[in-house]
């Protein structure tokens, strides 16, 4: 008896299907959940707001927009800086900086770090221990100092930073993600796909890639909240993204050292770091719990 | 059990080894001239060639990399290319500004995260539970040096106040002084860390709760109090005292933070402006021995485990 099979093409569009109603559910799953809800509302108004600045901000964030040192009005609702820029338009462009250093490190550093955790795990022997030491290395250090010893080397830039950051979390995404492939690489569609010739490259691509890349896509949010955070406060200390650019972090900076105090010049650029770190780190946590529960604790 | 702490022995020096190297390498990739930035800019060709003699920069990398290394076997801490103070001189007097920063934070960490942690677990899913929760990602949301620089300011608007800045108020001296120099930074440092123990005191408890032994202890009859006490909490302590032990590192990275703010001449204060001003010298001595220090931190807790269970070690 004949019995029908799914040809190449038709297990594409299964997998693509399934593939697709994972999204799905995981969508509402965040629905369900408040505070994931919550973060993914605030870090949706992020995106927004980041995206339109020049249509949203009424200044250019280098624009002299009035007489310095104004209390919140009507026409600045922010107030203005010692140069007379308008608080808001700067937080509001400021946005720009956050999301791109935040998305760009965590993204070129959980690639990078996926790929030598999937090496390290899947060959084993001395190519994972020269690799587990340089991560021991690496993760030996204070976040903030290695952090902060490269950029005075490579120097203050905002291209730097996003190198510094997505540098800084190779280590642990690489630690995480070779556990994931040891615990993998003895099933049997490994093997079998030994069996039948695959280089280790094809092996590592196209089939333990796809099974650890759910878990890579949840650390990497979890990571969001720490990226930006570190842009922040790499760029208060004066070694991030240097001014003029409207850095949240360096503003807060600028604010510190200003004479006289203007407290709103230094609260609102923080409280905008503040409810951005708290969106990702939501919308990271409802994540984790909804897709690995066993994660918690492990990505800080 | 010997065996293994002579491997972790072995992994330890290979990693410290593999930091001496990338630190002092890291630091000879930039630019920037340190012979030039020791004399400043009004500083003659003859004057820059003569400090690189001194400084010995004229050697080739790796001589000048043994020639640390066998400063660091000497424990001898070097001095500043800039200045000329010897970094042990500035050591012994930034210490104890670090130490009573930290000692502070801990306290302060340890009352309100483990307290917070446990109310959290033991009224799980409670209104009590979510509000200790969202808190906690609060906590670890708002960025300190924000919060310190807000605590810095407002006080100073509203009434004019501010606290010791510039200069080390020595407790003994005055320890009011000494206490609102310290206080303000401590605490702002001890929340923040107390958001991370508070979550993983919680996580650690609910698991214990969820062992055959609290059962156990349940059904014989014990009080609710005392399965709590006597049982539960001890044993969901262990991770949380591993991790307090190793935050002390992460800590250094706040102390740069706060110290800057608070303006404490402390060790945070010394690697921050080394940096700045590119004084490699000391960079990468202190880079290494805040490296050994967390090395040795792990090793510790890595072999006190090994001890209390078996399985790691032959694993």
């Amino acid at each position: 008896m004949e019995v029908a099979r799914p040809g190449p093409l038709e297990e594409a569009q299964i997998a693509g299907r399934a593939r697709r109603a994972w999204g799905r559910r995981l969508f509402f799953s965040i629905l369900r959940n408040p505070l994931g809800l919550a973060g993914l509302l605030l870090v949706l108004t992020l995106v927004v707001v980041g995206g339109l600045a020049p249509f949203i901000a009424p200044f250019g964030q280098n624009e002299s927009a009035g007489i310095p040192f104004q209390d919140p009005s009507w026409g600045h609702p922010f107030g203005t800086d010692q140069f007379g820029r308008d608080i808001m338009s700067r937080v509001i462009f400021g946005a720009r900086i956050s999301l791109a250093v935040g998305f760009l490190s965590v993204i070129g550093g959980t690639l990078v770090g996926t790929t030598i955790g999937m090496m390290s795990g899947y060959f084993g022997g001395w190519v994972d221990n020269l690799i587990q030491r340089v991560v021991d290395t690496a993760m030996a250090f204070p976040g903030l100092i290695l952090l902060l010893l490269i950029v005075s080397v490579l120097g203050p830039s905002m291209k730097n930073v996003i190198i510094v950051i997505g540098v800084g979390i190779i280590p642990g995404v690489s630690r995480v993600i070779r556990g994931a492939v040891l615990a993998e690489k003895h099933n049997q569609y490994i093997e079998a796909a030994q069996a039948t010739g695959a280089s280790s490259v094809r092996v590592l691509f196209r089939h333990v890639a796809p099974n650890v890349a759910p878990l890579a896509i949840v650390i990497a949010t979890t990571l969001l909240a720490g990226a930006i955070l570190a842009e922040a406060a790499l760029s208060f200390l004066g070694l991030g993204v240097p001014p003029p650019n409207p850095s949240w972090g360096a503003d807060v900076n600028l604010a510190r050292n200003a004479f006289p105090i203007h407290i709103w010049w230094a609260f609102f650029p923080g409280l905008a770091i503040a409810l951005t770190v708290l969106g990702f780190n939501f919308l990271g946590d409802a994540l984790r719990d909804i897709l690995d529960p066993r994660l918690r604790g492990v990505t800080r | 059990m010997r065996a293994y702490i002579v491997r972790r022995l072995l992994l330890s020096a290979v990693v410290l080894a593999l930091i001496s190297v990338g630190v002092f390498w890291l630091l000879r990739l930039g630019p920037g001239d340190i012979a030039q930035v020791a004399l400043g800019q009004g500083a003659s060709q003859e004057q820059v060639g003569a400090m690189r003699e001194h400084l010995g920069l004229n050697e080739p990398i790796y001589q000048q990399y043994f020639r640390w290394m066998g400063q660091v076997f000497r424990a001898d801490l070097g001095e500043s290319a800039i200045s000329g103070t010897p970094v042990a001189s500035e050591l012994t007097s930034r210490l104890p500004v670090t130490a009573e920063l930290l000692i502070i934070t801990l306290l302060v960490t340890v009352a309100i995260g483990i307290p917070a942690g446990v109310v959290s677990a033991l009224y799980r899913n409670s209104p009590i539970d979510y509000t200790v929760r969202v808190a906690a990602t609060i906590g670890l949301s708002v960025p300190v040096f924000w919060v310190a620089t807000l605590v810095i300011l407002l006080p100073n608007q509203w009434w004019g106040y501010s606290p010791p800045l510039g200069r080390t108020v020595g407790f003994f001296d005055d320890p009011l002084g000494n206490l609102r120099q310290f206080v303000p930074p401590a605490v702002i440092l001890g929340t923040a860390a107390a958001s991370g123990i508070m979550r993983l005191t919680r996580s650690a408890l609910l698991e214990v709760l969820r062992q055959d032994y609290i059962r156990t202890a349940r059904s014989k009859g014990l009080r609710e109090r005392m399965v709590i006490w006597r049982h539960a909490l001890r044993n969901s302590l262990v991770p949380v005292v591993t991790v307090l032990g190793l935050q002390v590192a992460a800590l250094l990275g706040g102390a740069i933070i706060v110290e800057q703010i608070f303006t404490l001449r402390g060790l945070g204060n010394y690697m921050y402006q080394s940096i700045v001003i590119e004084d490699f010298a000391v960079v990468q001595t202190m880079a290494l021995y805040v490296a050994l220090a967390v090395v040795l931190m792990n090793l510790v807790v890595d072999i006190t485990y090994a001890w209390l269970n078996p399985r790691i070690r032959y694993g």
